[in-house]
């Protein structure tokens, strides 16, 4: 898109982010900056950042830090002190974040922020140097880029004009429109599969994959930079059965993508949901050494070669 | 009766004519300590010097040179009553130095220097000798250097009669090694050590009169030089010793000879190895023994001696992954500098491209030019935080109530932010100036107490000149001054500017009255003030006012001269000083309360205020002009040790430190967490929130997460070490 089109197409140029991250090596090429939107289309139940899910700003209130000083008191009718702790009402809770502002303690935070492209961009460029020698640049993740689908074609076209790499980081669920846009500005796509069995799919995320692996097949299509990425969650997706399948699928599309990463279940989401007052909804222990090597050796046994990010 | 030579030999030479030039009685000691201590093998073979005999010693060190104990000195009165005089008249002589030593050095700096507000000189400081000038071309070449100078300068014939007797005094040594390596052959049953032994024995028939003709006699001759010169710094290993290494074919010889090196600094601890680097051309200097040391390291995993890696803009790719897989080891060795800021700065004081492409470390992180130089290592530092204190409290020291420093009036009557900044700038001044002043003062007499003929020997321009090492007579002859808790300093500067002049929040008096109650009954003004924004986090406005302090330190001591004829320049590197500042320091406005002991780590951010990750810490200290630093300027990162194990990460690090270079930046220190970091993050998360882990592919602040997980991966770390 030129710069006087993007100029009137700019009416959407205010998304909501949760925080902007530096220094990312294992999320696309070189050293990048992860700008987490907010708002996510899936449900997994897995879901290692629970606190992106809504699109709305959420509280986070982390019970150990607090000392139950009851500052947040005078600023905040949500909360009362029961035998000496500190209780939300969580229902009650208008998300103003004033408490996180007379909290001695940084046990409250409020997460989301509203903010345009281009000030995200004024942060994103400090690295510049950085992604000039590595290769890197933007990676947009979340919550779910394609939920936000202008905001972020916005900042990938902001960001393609300062000439850095363009990454986001999907499930897929997008509209057909956004992965067009977002491929034809060259953006790398770091891919989920999560099941290749649409009933489970909807099981474990609340939709089917149909849609998700026909934007993939689009995607292919056209020949987009493509890494995909398998969450493997120990008694979900991980039998022997869904291996195969998702080896089958790798196979037959070999030389479309350009590696395929498993990435094993980990339990940093269960204590970042407890925070916002919710309740994980999958619980286990984090991936082991043995399981992921029995992972890696299914997919070779099925003759696809995969990468692990640990 | 025991002859004092057999006590002593040191003081006997000394001794031997109390009416020579003192200089010259130096030498003589050196010549007499030479002929009569005991010598010996390190476990490894190499030669190895003791400067003791079977009484002990009196304390002579070979680096610092004439220091005696006066304990050492008056245990040997006391088993050797017939000498009793002698050795207490020693004691006599030292006390009249160190007397004047005191009454000379000015008492302004004395009382800055015991509150906590640095110090300045009162050591003698690490060198890099010239090890080339014996193992390329001999002491015999080094006497003609005498014979060619010691004309033009009837004056100081006693000088070159001292350095004529450390030459040999070094011949010495190396003639009674080769009769010991023989008896030892002779006694040896183990064949490896008995070939070994008739080598050294071979090569101690040239070395160290003439050039060395292979590895192993070079060898000889290095560890001669290095052991009676104190094992100090070795300065550019890999250059002065190719010549020899490249008439070598018998390569496993080389790896072996290295191997016992290693050993022998291991257990005798050395300061800086050099290697690599590039000439005034810019032409990569890297050899076949650059790689070979690099694997050494990696192969004995030791932290000493502390190894730099010089990097510049042609450095080949080879090499960076050489330098990757050997951080990856987790010592945390090599420190990368970078010759194109390096050099530039040390142009801008004089030194012409030829010679700064010379530099090597010394001792920690200093700079110097090897065998050409003295860049008063090191001497003094100033802390920040203390004049920042002192701005605060219009010369007083907080801690003591004392007013010791300039009155630069009280805070409270100040109308601006510029009022008060100015009011630091004039404390950091005074204090840097009375430092500038007591190094002068306290170095000007060690160049003329301790004269040190061995180096006078090694350093080019003293045999040229005629005058001492220690007394001017390098080529080179700066100073260096080093800042202390710079981060912290900035940090309050900024806090001040924007809580009590720019938003008003607080006034200058309810600030004063907080940190004079550290804090206690001020919770909310402590939270607001130690959750400003930060150095360290790439934020604009905090960044310059950290970089203006640093700038103005950097002016002033280019203002003063050392007095063997330099500049003092400055640099920063804390070691493990930063919390002795900590602790004598009052509460400051960036929230540290007092006597913590806790302050920045070197050029870096203030442990744990760093939020934003190494990109952002790296943009924050890239606003300092690294080119005003001749003294080392160190940034030091800590990465989790998963960060070098896979190629993304290897590939990562490499352009981070690229980037950093790039951008202006001088040196670069790398470590690996370590499970005690982990522990102490876990009990204080707030100093220790910028260390980043990774979990299940996914990298998280390690203080953001939940106890179980903080403590897989502190079981992991174990695992790792």
């Amino acid at each position: 898109m030129k710069h006087e089109e993007r100029k009137t197409a700019r009416r959407y140029d205010m998304g909501i982010v949760c925080n902007i991250q530096k220094f990312c090596i294992h999320d696309g090429d070189g050293i990048r900056t992860c700008v987490f939107l907010k708002g996510c289309p899936l449900r997994c139940i897995w879901c290692h950042n629970p606190e992106s899910l809504e699109k709305t700003q959420c509280l986070s209130f982390h019970q150990p830090k607090c000392s139950s000083c009851g500052n947040c008191l005078t600023v905040c009718s949500a909360r009362k002190i029961n035998n000496g702790i500190l209780q939300i009402e969580r229902e009650k809770c208008i998300k103003c974040g004033k408490c996180a502002t007379v909290c001695l303690n940084d046990a409250n935070e409020l997460i989301g922020k509203e903010i345009t492209a281009q000030e995200i961009m004024i942060e994103v460029m400090k690295d510049k140097m950085f992604y000039d020698t590595s290769g890197g640049g933007i990676t947009i993740t979340g919550g779910e880029p394609s939920y936000q689908a202008d905001f972020t074609l916005e900042l990938l076209s902001l960001a393609k004009d300062a000439g850095i790499s363009l990454a986001i980081e999907t499930c897929g669920a997008g509209s057909r429109d956004f992965y067009k846009k977002a491929a034809d500005l060259g953006t790398t796509f770091l891919y989920d599969i999560k099941c290749m069995d649409s009933e489970r799919h909807r099981k474990f995320t609340g939709a089917d994959n149909s849609h998700i692996l026909s934007n993939l097949h689009y995607l292919m299509e056209r020949g987009a930079d493509i890494i995909i990425r398998l969450p493997l969650i120990p008694d979900c997706n991980d039998s022997d059965e869904d291996i195969a399948m998702l080896a089958a699928f790798l196979h037959k599309n070999k030389g479309r993508y350009r590696y395929a990463e498993i990435m094993p279940y980990h339990t940093l989401g269960i204590g970042k949901a407890e925070k916002i007052g919710v309740t994980a909804p999958y619980v286990h222990d984090n991936a082991a050494d043995a399981e992921i090597s029995r992972w890696c050796s299914l997919f070779v046994s099925h003759g696809t070669d995969v990468r692990v990010s640990k | 009766m025991t002859n004092l030579v057999q006590i002593d030999p040191f003081l006997y030479g000394y001794f031997l004519d109390e009416n020579l030039e003192h200089g010259e009685r130096v030498g003589l000691a050196l010549l007499h300590a030479a002929k009569n201590i005991e010598i010996r093998f390190s476990r490894r073979l190499l030669p190895e010097t003791a400067f003791e005999t079977k009484y002990g010693s009196a304390g002579y060190t070979p680096s610092e040179g004439l220091r005696f104990c006066n304990e050492n000195i008056m245990k040997l009165a006391e088993q050797f009553p017939e000498h009793k005089e002698t050795l207490l008249g020693y004691i006599r002589e030292l006390n009249v130095f160190s007397g004047k030593a005191r009454v000379l050095c000015c008492e302004s700096a004395e009382k800055l220097d015991r509150a906590g507000a640095g110090w300045g000189g009162g050591w003698g400081g690490h060198s890099n000798p010239d090890y080339g000038r014996i193992v390329n071309f001999g002491t015999d070449y080094i006497r003609t250097i005498i014979s060619e100078n010691r004309d033009k300068h009837p004056d100081e014939a006693w000088f070159y009669r001292s350095c004529s007797y450390a030459l040999d005094a070094i011949d010495v040594f190396g003639e009674r090694y080769r009769e010991q390596a023989l008896i030892n052959a002779e006694k040896c049953e183990n064949t490896a050590d008995k070939a070994f032994f008739l080598r050294m024995a071979k090569a101690f028939e040239t070395v160290p009169k003439k050039p060395a003709y292979d590895f192993m006699s070079a060898m000889c001759s290095f560890m001669l030089i290095f052991a009676l010169d104190g094992s100090d710094s070795p300065g550019r290993f890999d250059q002065y010793m190719y010549p020899a290494y490249s008439k070598t074919e018998n390569k496993e010889e080389i790896l072996d000879l290295l191997d016992r090196l290693w050993d022998y600094f291991h257990d005798h601890r050395s300061w800086n190895f050099c290697i690599s680097g590039s000439d005034e051309n810019g032409n990569d200097e890297t050899n076949e023994l650059t790689y070979d040391i690099l694997a050494m390291i990696r192969k004995k995993g030791y932290n000493t001696p502390n190894l730099t890696c010089r990097v510049h803009r042609n450095t080949p790719d080879k090499l960076w992954n050489a330098i990757v897989d050997t951080l990856a080891t987790g010592t945390g060795l090599p420190a990368l500098y970078n010759d194109d800021v390096v050099c530039a700065a040390l142009e801008k004081i004089g030194i012409p491209p030829a010679d700064s492409h010379d530099y090597c470390m010394n001792g920690c992180n200093q700079i110097d030019i090897l065998g050409k130089s003295h860049m008063g290592l090191e001497d003094g530092e100033v802390a920040f935080a203390k004049c920042l204190e002192f701005a605060l409290h219009n010369g007083t020291d907080a801690m003591s109530g004392a007013q010791i420093s300039v009155e630069t009036g009280d805070p409270r009557t100040f109308m601006t932010y510029e009022r008060f900044e100015r009011a630091f700038m004039d404390q950091l001044a005074f204090v840097t100036y009375n430092f500038c002043n007591s190094a002068n003062t306290r170095q000007h007499l060690r160049g003329v107490f301790e004269p040190h003929p061995l180096r006078s020997c090694l350093i080019a321009g003293c045999l040229e000149k005629g005058r001492d090492y220690r007394n001017g007579g390098p080529l080179y002859n700066h100073g260096q001054i080093l800042a202390e808790g710079i981060a912290d300093t900035g940090d309050s500067l900024y806090a001040v500017k924007k809580l009590v002049y720019d938003e008003k929040k607080y006034t200058m008096s309810e600030l004063l009255d907080a940190l004079d109650a550290d804090f206690e009954g001020y919770e909310q003004l402590h939270h607001d003030f130690k959750n400003c924004e930060k150095f360290g986090n790439d934020i604009e406005e905090v960044d310059k006012i950290t970089a203006r302090a640093l700038n103005r330190f950097f002016t002033v001591l280019k203002r003063n001269n050392t007095y063997r004829g330099g500049v003092f320049t400055g640099g920063c590197s804390t070691f493990n000083r930063a919390a002795d500042y900590g602790l004598q320091t009052a509460a400051l406005p960036n929230g540290k309360r007092r006597g913590e002991p806790l302050l920045a780590d070197s050029i870096a951010a203030t442990p744990g205020r760093d939020t934003n990750g190494p990109t952002a810490q790296i943009k924050s200290v890239l606003k300092f002009n690294h080119t005003d630093a001749c003294s080392g300027f160190v940034f030091q990162n800590k990465f989790e040790k998963k960060m070098f194990t896979g190629e993304k990460g290897k590939e990562s690090f490499i352009a981070l430190a690229k980037a950093y270079f790039a951008g202006g930046g001088q040196q670069y220190t790398v470590t690996v967490v370590s499970p005690e970091d982990l522990l102490a993050a876990k009990e204080h998360p707030e100093n220790y929130r910028n260390l980043i882990v990774r979990v299940g592919g996914y990298s998280d602040y390690f203080v953001n997460l939940e106890e179980e997980l903080q403590d897989n991966i502190i079981e992991r770390t174990f695992i790792d070490v």
